[in-house]
């Protein structure tokens, strides 16, 4: 007995002593060296490394197949290159992998630069594209809504026939990279081409190659993948590469950012070159404060947050009613407790970005269309108009004297943008709660009616940023249509001038309307229509938040300002790697 | 009555117990009538620390902590302790029969046990969510507490098995007392303090999993629910790195882990009114 209680006093003893000595030792270095180290001649040269984040699927679950589950996630900007870079801006393009960009009638040839070859040490050509293109059929990409066909003319030059040359045409054949050649994924490109319209056979090939699984992608971009684990992946410097010399990174490290608290605390300790987790405006300031060399860019995400209503449902049936619900909202006090960084819309919701409203919308043709600044005595107005009138509680009747009682679906995450919108709903007398819907059943619920409001996108213009993105997510039902279905908005309404308009058809014609004066008038159409009878109203515009660390670890980033920043529409690692292989980034020396 | 009350008072710990629990009933009940909720959204005063105005700060959009702490107890404590009985009766009335009857009927009632134990509840959930809305607090409680009951009947069982080879429920068989007087009398004061313990620890999982509940779409979203206001503070408005928020994050800690102390407490209290050899 006595030995037994020696026994577990001593090994208490020694557990207290050992987490003292935990306690009291030196806590390692967390902020990594910056640029003042001084260097030493014989010590070994550190790898350069840039740090930033990924999300793939983890081992064993991970290979390199985009096409089958478990593969899709791979940092393929990083591995692979597109034939162009796409700037959203100006709708420019510079040369990545094609070097000649011609567009003659519906025929779009591309000529490639020569020398490039995989990693695996295969010459990269023509047939490559082709093959990468039609993969691409079997991930139903939208490009093939106006592609009829691809050739390689010779080994270095791809002809792209159109059915109709969209406006979109530089944006969609560049908005992936190509990951799929000719040598690894021919055997199942080849079959394509035969079977375009027969989704059956085109359903077979995908079964198939969902079967295949390598250990790794091959790609011939910047780097290559070198090791894969729960979390983290590291890449290593493709010497092969045609801009090797230009690279001046010898590995990128991604942490995997399975949550935002995870990329939160990597932030803070300065364990990140970038990044771009969302992060309210408190957990900014503390970035920066702790972070002295961290730096934020903004650019638009290229798509915005909304507000949808059911329209089968009343009173959501009634435009007037979903315009004083406009007139109520305070959009610029949701921005700035739902979206902070995202840039306020405040007037209008015509379906077009805010901060690319100018380019299509003059002030002569806004002056036509109801603003819907917050006006309390405006929304009343139009209530009563409709036959409401509030109760002794302040609170507003339906036609037929029942309190109103709405709800604001949200899918998970999205709660302080429904609830922000509930208050102040509530508030004006409209009794109104939040409630969330998982996931993975947001879509169909919506598109099922069962909903009063929810808050949905309502443009996504990531990769092809044109109006004609966002009215095809409205109103086109056949290639996609989402605000349309999940609404019950119906098809053909009056248009300004008291004509019926048949949305999907004008939206069709704006998608084959390469001239910008016709594609003008459309969109005027499309957006008065949008704007007056609210299938969505636009509460914010997204800006994708990116912290970079300037001269830490990594310097060269360019000024916050740059539009090159808008490269990150839809895929920042689309950005980083630009300014990697034009040799704009480098690391600190040492 | 005055007995317990007796016993309660001379258990320091017990009465704090009470006292706490207590406390929690009257803000749940009168709270509410005192304190307006006031939801309305100020970006500009988020985070603020204690003061006149905000006993408890403000949250990450400025409302007032306090009063949100006084409405989700009312959450807490209507679904919390409804869900805990449902669970009781249910794992009690399971594991109480299958330690009595024994086999077949036990055999089978095991089964069932073992499947609500390894079934997925996720994937059950969704399906639930996308068939029904819960409209309240039975409904809801009913749903925390049928995933919940599974390890508590097999331990009702085993006190069962263990209880009913003893000598003074031998002896009540031998005298032929029914069998309602053995359960009821004998028996389940036997396992009382035991399922005390357990009705607080399934409370406080009740809070936690409503938020889960919540997420799924199968009742409202409330920011004013403790679970769900930990969830905001820690997952969505990074309370757990702004400093200015520390006040906001530690007022449903604190909550939580108050009415869990008060429970425990009290039960401890309940231990001695249940068990009278452990009186002094």
């Amino acid at each position: 007995m006595r030995k037994t209680r020696f026994g577990s006093l001593l090994m208490v003893g020694l557990l207290v002593l050992s987490l003292l000595a935990t306690a009291c030792s030196k806590t390692p270095e967390t902020t990594p060296k910056d640029s003042s180290t001084t260097p030493n001649a014989s010590a070994p040269k550190e790898p350069a490394i840039f740090n930033a984040t990924g999300n793939w699927n983890v081992p064993p679950a991970y290979h390199g197949n985009y096409f089958a589950t478990g593969g899709s996630s791979n940092p393929w900007w990083y591995i692979s290159e597109p034939l162009f870079v796409y700037q959203p801006v100006d709708g420019s393009i510079s040369p990545r992998l094609g070097t000649d960009w011609k567009e003659e009638g519906n025929k779009v040839t591309v000529t490639l630069r020569s020398g490039v070859t995989w990693s695996d040490g295969t010459p990269f050509t023509a047939k490559d594209v082709v093959a990468n293109f039609y993969m691409l059929k079997l991930l139903n990409r939208g490009i093939w809504r106006y592609l009829a066909s691809v050739e390689a003319a010779n080994d270095t030059t791809v002809v792209f026939n159109f059915t109709v040359m969209t406006p979109l045409a530089k944006a969609l054949v560049n908005s992936d990279p190509i990951f799929a050649g000719a040598k690894e994924y021919g055997k199942w490109a080849d079959q394509v081409p035969a079977n375009m319209t027969n989704t059956e056979k085109l359903n077979a090939i995908r079964t198939d190659l969902g079967n295949y699984k390598p250990e790794k992608p091959v790609g011939m971009g910047p780097f290559v993948i070198k090791t894969v684990t729960a979390s983290e992946m590291i890449l290593e410097k493709n010497p092969k590469h045609y801009a090797a010399d230009k690279v001046a990174f010898d590995q990128v490290r991604l942490a995997r950012a399975n949550s935002n608290e995870t990329i939160w605390a990597m932030n803070l300790a300065g364990e990140l070159d970038v990044n771009h987790a969302a992060a309210s405006k408190d957990l900014v300031d503390q970035y920066l404060k702790r972070q002295t060399k961290m730096k934020m860019a903004a650019p638009s995400d290229l798509s915005d947050f909304g507000l949808i209503f059911n329209t089968r449902k009343y009173p959501f049936s009634e435009q007037k009613f979903r315009q004083a619900l406009a007139f109520v909202l305070d959009r610029k006090k949701i921005r700035e407790v739902t979206n902070y960084f995202g840039a306020d819309v405040t007037d209008y919701s015509h379906g077009i970005m805010k901060s690319y409203a100018g380019e299509w919308l003059s002030a002569d043709v806004l002056k036509t269309f109801t603003n819907y600044t917050t006006d309390l005595k405006k929304a009343e107005a139009l209530l009563t108009e409709l036959g409401m009138k509030k109760n002794e509680k302040g609170e507003w009747l339906g036609k037929d004297g029942k309190p109103f009682a709405f709800e604001v679906t949200f899918p998970g995450g999205w709660g302080t943008n429904a609830e922000s919108v509930a208050s102040q709903l509530k508030a004006f007398g409209l009794p109104t709660k939040a409630r969330a819907i998982e996931d993975s059943l947001y879509g169909s619920t919506l598109q099922a009616g069962n909903y009063d409001m929810a808050t949905e996108f309502g443009n996504l213009w990531w990769g092809n940023p044109h109006p004609y993105t966002g009215y095809r997510r409205y109103y086109d039902t056949v290639s996609d249509g989402f605000v349309a279905k999940a609404t019950g908005f119906p098809n053909v309404v009056k248009g300004p001038d008291g004509k019926d308009i048949d949305l999907m058809a004008t939206t069709t014609d704006l998608g084959k309307t390469a001239d910008k004066a016709a594609q003008k008038k459309l969109i005027e159409k499309l957006a008065w229509v949008t704007n007056e009878y609210l299938p969505l109203l636009t509460l914010t515009e997204k800006n994708i938040v990116i912290f970079y660390q300037d001269g830490l670890r990594v310097t060269g980033w360019p000024d916050a300002k740059d539009p090159i920043w808008q490269l990150a529409g839809g895929s920042t690692d689309k950005l980083y790697t630009t300014l990697i292989i034009n040799g704009t980034l480098k690391p600190v020396s040492k | 009555m005055k007995t317990s009350w007796r016993i309660l008072r001379r258990n320091p710990r017990a009465l704090l117990g009470f006292v706490i629990l207590l406390g929690f009933g009257l803000m749940a009940t009168i709270g509410p009538y005192l304190i307006k909720l006031d939801e309305d959204q100020n970006f500009a005063e988020r985070f603020q620390a204690p003061s006149l105005s905000h006993l408890m700060g403000t949250d990450y959009v400025g409302r007032d902590v306090f009063a949100q702490i006084i409405y989700g107890s009312r959450d807490v404590l209507i679904v919390a302790v409804l869900a805990a009985i449902l669970t009781i009766l249910i794992g009690v009335f399971i594991g109480a029969i299958s330690g009595l009857a024994g086999g077949p009927l036990d055999t089978t009632l095991m089964m069932l046990v073992n499947v609500i134990l390894t079934v997925p509840s996720f994937p059950l959930m969704l399906i639930i969510a996308s068939m029904f809305k819960v409209t309240n607090p039975i409904s809801y409680a009913l749903l925390l507490a049928i995933w919940s009951w599974g390890g508590l009947a097999r331990a009702v069982r085993s006190q069962i098995l263990s209880l009913k080879k003893r000598e003074f429920i031998e002896a009540a068989r031998v005298l032929g007392l029914p069998a309602g007087h053995i359960i009821f009398r004998q028996l389940l004061p036997n396992i009382t303090p035991y399922l005390a313990i357990n009705f607080i620890s399934i409370m406080r999982h009740a809070i936690t999993a409503s938020v889960g509940i919540m997420m799924l779409g199968l009742v409202p979203y409330s920011s004013s629910n403790w679970g769900m206001m930990l969830n905001l503070a820690v997952f969505q408005s990074g309370a757990v790195y702004t400093p200015s928020a520390i006040f906001y994050l530690l007022a449903p800690i604190t909550a939580i882990c108050l009415f869990q102390l008060g429970g425990i407490f009290f039960a401890h209290g309940l231990d001695e009114l249940m068990n009278p050899r452990l009186r002094s």
